[in-house]
């Protein structure tokens, strides 16, 4: 790579840009806050993200790619990019031969867009089908997401589970006509029965184009699983041995009581369908769906741990009992919003507990921290759309702060209104002095009751009188509409940073870093960029 | 007409305090509320239904609402409601609560246009919201009013004055200009459990309390409450360039001049000062309320008259105004407010004086 192209001119707006772009890439979630509705929130992600781009095409890329960025953001920050012409934009960081030329561009969307994967797939599919409505179909995004989606190892499971999401993708990326030539194609070559691709070179080429390029596998499991996605499959033949999924997905069609392997949710769509065989038995009646649902709920062996987490409470509902594994629960927001509505269970306590020593961030910059952690109602979030949700990123952040510094104390706010400053006093008279904080964390959402700027004004005095140093960070779990989708600040002497995990606590602190020499943090992020092991398809060559 | 002091009106209910016994005060710029509770025996959550879901409304003339209560339960209508609709019709406002019983309907031909040269009439909508605080002593001052429609108008005008919003006749005008501000307004203030009612200050002085008939009813008007109407007082004040008070610093200057302790146990100390300065001042200002007592007069207009229902009745007294909505010498409903010109300075003297006539002995030789 050709050394950044940065101006010292450019370098003071960059910096203050990459900071705050930082700040929303962890914290910027769709959903509502305790304050503010879901479209206040998006809104003000995409204008963040607009801006950014315009003072420099890399920068949204750069900071998607970091670990900790919200699947919102990546998401957010790759419909921009996509709906842009590759060529489009400015591009005042990186050397435009480098970028262009040298495929950075293309190492950034794909490491970005392997950053939402880690979010989950349907977070990469809602992209996908964000780009069908804003009618985004160039050659570059075309690549990208039949890359992507004929790339998955498991496509069997996810052609099941996401089968109308998919199918809707690749009919907007191939195109309605496209579509049916080769789904015609696909119909044809099972009939012939053969293993190797039979027809005109023409359909040949198409084939290849199309899937076979993308696909890790011969072609006539590729037709299969075009045909299912596209509903095409009667009379086409899925044996155990070759789709064990589909195999099973085809007897529930008929009998649902035995299946084991088909997702819940796939099982309820195919049985509340009048036209099931058993829908008369089964589903006609509200006691016939609860005893369905419970059925369901036992015999499905699919769903993973999290989700199982996510279900106690309907479990329990249905009068099922079913023994999870807390402790090969990732997600720890499923954890935390059990424990709020049911009760913290011993169980869930040490799960909790051994995900957070999971999580814990090795090489710790800080030793002897202090934490405040805010409880008051706000941090609830929107009763409708994201209930609990702060309040479980805040008390697992703060978690995995203790688990991570060799010495934590914790002080938590006790009214119902939020009084930080009398918990920051709190934490101050509880600091060991022959082990003294190195840092002090703060979480909230920044919303102070007491009086806005009180907390402010403890610690510019306290900071005055003691010519104390050390950092203090406010850790928000939201950002906020108002505020541009950044971080609602306490106060000058803070240090703010928005997190939605704790795994984005660290890079940020990280990236408090480059404030110091921004233009190294930049080249570096650069190039980790062009190391990122990343093609936009798996295979290279197929051959037919 | 009859009387009602304040203490009676109020009663039952406290302010809420942290665990050191201070009142909890939140605030925003030269604006403050202090949340009041009260026993659980003293909720009726089961006995009213929500007013913002279990009504609708609609009207046949101008200057009236009818409410139609869809329930099975009562409905106390918090005070001065608007309907504010996307329907082609003109948008009214109410003068004052109200009570609805269950599955009946009640006309208000008291109530007032907020929407100057729009015309048409509404039906069957739920498109509420309230009317802000600094209007209310002009609204409260309408109530019995039926002739005309234009009740409201007055009030709205002042509004549209203080507010820079240059609002004429349309309330909805006002809204359209704050909403976005009003909504990050709510953002300042968190309802606390076992709400029952709400006292606002402004540079100190009581401005408006109001008293819900539950916890429950509390929670379902609290945003409604925060953001409509007292949100104006918010953005007079920022149109005033009012700012946050500094006590914190000022306690800290204060003890420094005078203690040489460890920092922190003077951070400490300058806490609890500050936090006990506040809750005096606030002490202070609901003392001097103690002493009045209202002219209540029965409020008939739409009320539904019979013998078991509640009744409403408007207060006045020097300097304020108000509601209440009364059973059996129970409040189920407490709206009052300061009337704009009134300086609280003169019921001091007053009450000074009146403290001085208790004090002399009767004549005698």
């Amino acid at each position: 790579m050709e050394k950044l192209v940065l101006t010292q001119k450019m370098l003071v707006s960059v910096k203050q840009s990459l900071i705050d772009g930082l700040t929303i890439a962890s914290g910027a979630k769709s959903s509502a806050t305790y304050y503010h509705k879901k479209d206040e929130q998006m809104k003000a992600i995409q204008t963040q993200i607009k801006n950014l781009y315009k003072l420099s095409k890399e920068l949204p890329l750069i900071i998607a790619s970091q670990k900790g960025a919200t699947g919102r953001f990546v998401s957010e920050v790759l419909l921009n990019e996509f709906k842009q012409t590759q060529k489009g934009g400015a591009c005042n960081i990186v050397n435009p031969i480098d970028w262009y030329d040298n495929g950075l561009s293309d190492k950034a969307v794909l490491t970005a867009l392997n950053n939402l994967g880690e979010n989950g797939l349907p977070y990469v599919l809602r992209l996908f089908v964000d780009l069908k409505d804003a009618k985004v179909n160039n050659e570059r995004t075309r690549k990208i997401v039949l890359g992507f989606i004929w790339g998955q190892d498991n496509l069997e499971f996810y052609a099941m589970k996401y089968r109308n999401k998919i199918a809707q993708i690749l009919r907007h990326t191939y195109g309605v006509k496209k579509t049916s030539i080769l789904l015609t194609i696909a119909q044809k070559q099972i009939n012939i029965h053969g293993a190797n691709l039979v027809g005109t070179q023409k359909e040949i080429g198409i084939v290849n184009d199309a899937i076979l390029k993308y696909f890790n596998g011969d072609s006539i499991r590729a037709f299969k699983l075009l045909l299912f996605l596209f509903k095409k499959d009667d009379g086409v033949n899925y044996s155990e041995a070759e789709f064990p999924l589909l195999s099973e997905y085809q007897k529930a069609k008929v009998n649902i009581t035995e299946v084991r392997n088909v997702p819940e949710e796939v099982l309820l769509g195919l049985i509340s369908s009048v036209r099931h065989p058993q829908y008369h038995t089964m589903w006609a009646t509200d006691l016939q769906k609860e005893a369905t649902k419970a059925m369901i709920r036992k015999n499905v062996k699919v769903t993973s741990v999290n989700q199982q987490v996510r279900q106690t409470k309907s479990t329990a509902k249905l009068g099922v009992t079913k023994t999870v594994n807390l402790e090969q629960a990732t997600d720890y927001l499923a954890l935390y919003k059990t424990g709020y509505e049911t009760t913290f269970t011993p169980e869930l306590r040490v799960a909790i507990n051994k995900l957070a020593e999971k999580k814990k961030i090795n090489g710790f910059f800080y030793k002897s921290i202090g934490v405040v952690l805010d409880d008051s109602a706000s941090m609830t979030g929107n009763k409708n759309e994201s209930k609990n949700t702060p309040r479980a990123i805040a008390d697992f952040t703060a978690k995995v702060l203790g688990k991570s510094a060799d010495c934590a104390t914790f002080v938590k706010t006790q009214d119902e209104t939020t009084d930080i400053a009398t918990s920051f006093i709190e934490l101050l008279k509880s600091e060991n002095t022959a082990n003294p904080y190195d840092a002090i964390f703060i979480l909230t959402d920044g919303y102070e009751n007491a009086y806005d700027g009180l907390t402010n004004e403890v610690i510019q005095i306290w900071k005055a009188e003691t010519g104390s140093q050390i950092p203090i960070f406010q850790i928000s779990p939201i950002t906020s509409a108002e505020m541009g989708a950044n971080v609602r600040n306490l106060g000058s002497g803070v240090v703010t940073m928005a997190i939605n995990n704790p795994a984005a606590l660290q890079p940020q602190i990280t990236a408090r870093l480059l404030e110091i020499d921004t233009k190294r943090w930049l080249e570096n992020q650069v190039l980790a960029l062009e190391a990122a092991p990343v093609k936009r398809t798996k295979k290279i060559s197929v051959n037919v | 007409m009859n009387t009602r002091d304040f203490t009676e009106l109020l009663k039952g209910c406290r302010p809420v305090k942290d665990r050191d016994g201070n009142i909890i005060v939140q605030s925003i710029m030269n604006m403050q509320i202090v949340c009041l509770t009260t026993d659980k025996e003293y909720s009726l959550d089961s006995r009213f239904a929500n007013p913002l879901t279990s009504l609708t409304s609609g009207n046949r003339s101008y200057g009236q609402i009818s409410f139609t209560n869809k329930e099975n339960k009562e409905v106390i209508l918090p005070a001065q409601m608007a309907v504010m609709t996307k329907q082609s019709a003109q948008n009214h406002g109410m003068v004052k609560a109200g009570y609805v019983e269950p599955k009946a309907q009640t006309t208000y031909h008291d109530a007032g246009c907020v929407q100057g040269g729009q015309t048409g009439y509404f039906r069957g909508t739920q498109e509420f919201r309230m009317i802000p605080v600094t209007m209310r002593e002009m609204l409260f001052d309408a109530v019995g009013k039926t002739s005309g429609h234009g009740n409201i108008y007055p009030a709205i005008q002042k509004l549209g004055q203080d507010t820079q919003s240059g609002a004429g006749n349309y309330l909805d005008v006002y809204f359209n200009k704050y909403d976005k501000k009003l909504e990050q307004f709510i953002a300042h203030f968190e309802r606390p459990k076992n709400l029952i009612g709400i006292i606002v200050l402004i540079d100190g002085e009581i401005v408006a309390v109001d008293k819900f008939p539950s916890f429950t009813y509390a929670e379902q008007v609290w945003d409604l409450m925060i953001r409509d109407c007292y949100g104006a007082l918010a953005i007079i004040s920022e149109l005033k360039h009012k700012s946050n008070m500094n006590e914190f610093t000022q306690a800290y200057e204060d003890l420094k001049r005078s203690h040489r302790e460890n920092i922190v146990d003077l951070l400490e100390r300058a806490m609890k000062r500050a936090k006990e300065k506040v809750t005096a001042s606030v002490q202070e200002k609901i003392q001097e309320l103690l002493d009045l007592t209202f002219d209540a007069t029965l409020d008939t207009e739409g009320q539904p008259s019979g013998a078991r229902v509640p009744k409403s009745y408007v207060l006045k007294t020097e300097g304020y105004v108000g509601q209440v909505i009364t059973e059996n010498e129970f409040n189920h409903l407490v709206s009052v407010v300061k009337r704009d010109r009134f300086d609280p300075n003169a019921l001091r003297d007053l009450n000074e004086l009146r403290k001085k006539a208790r004090k002399q002995e009767r004549f005698g030789l």
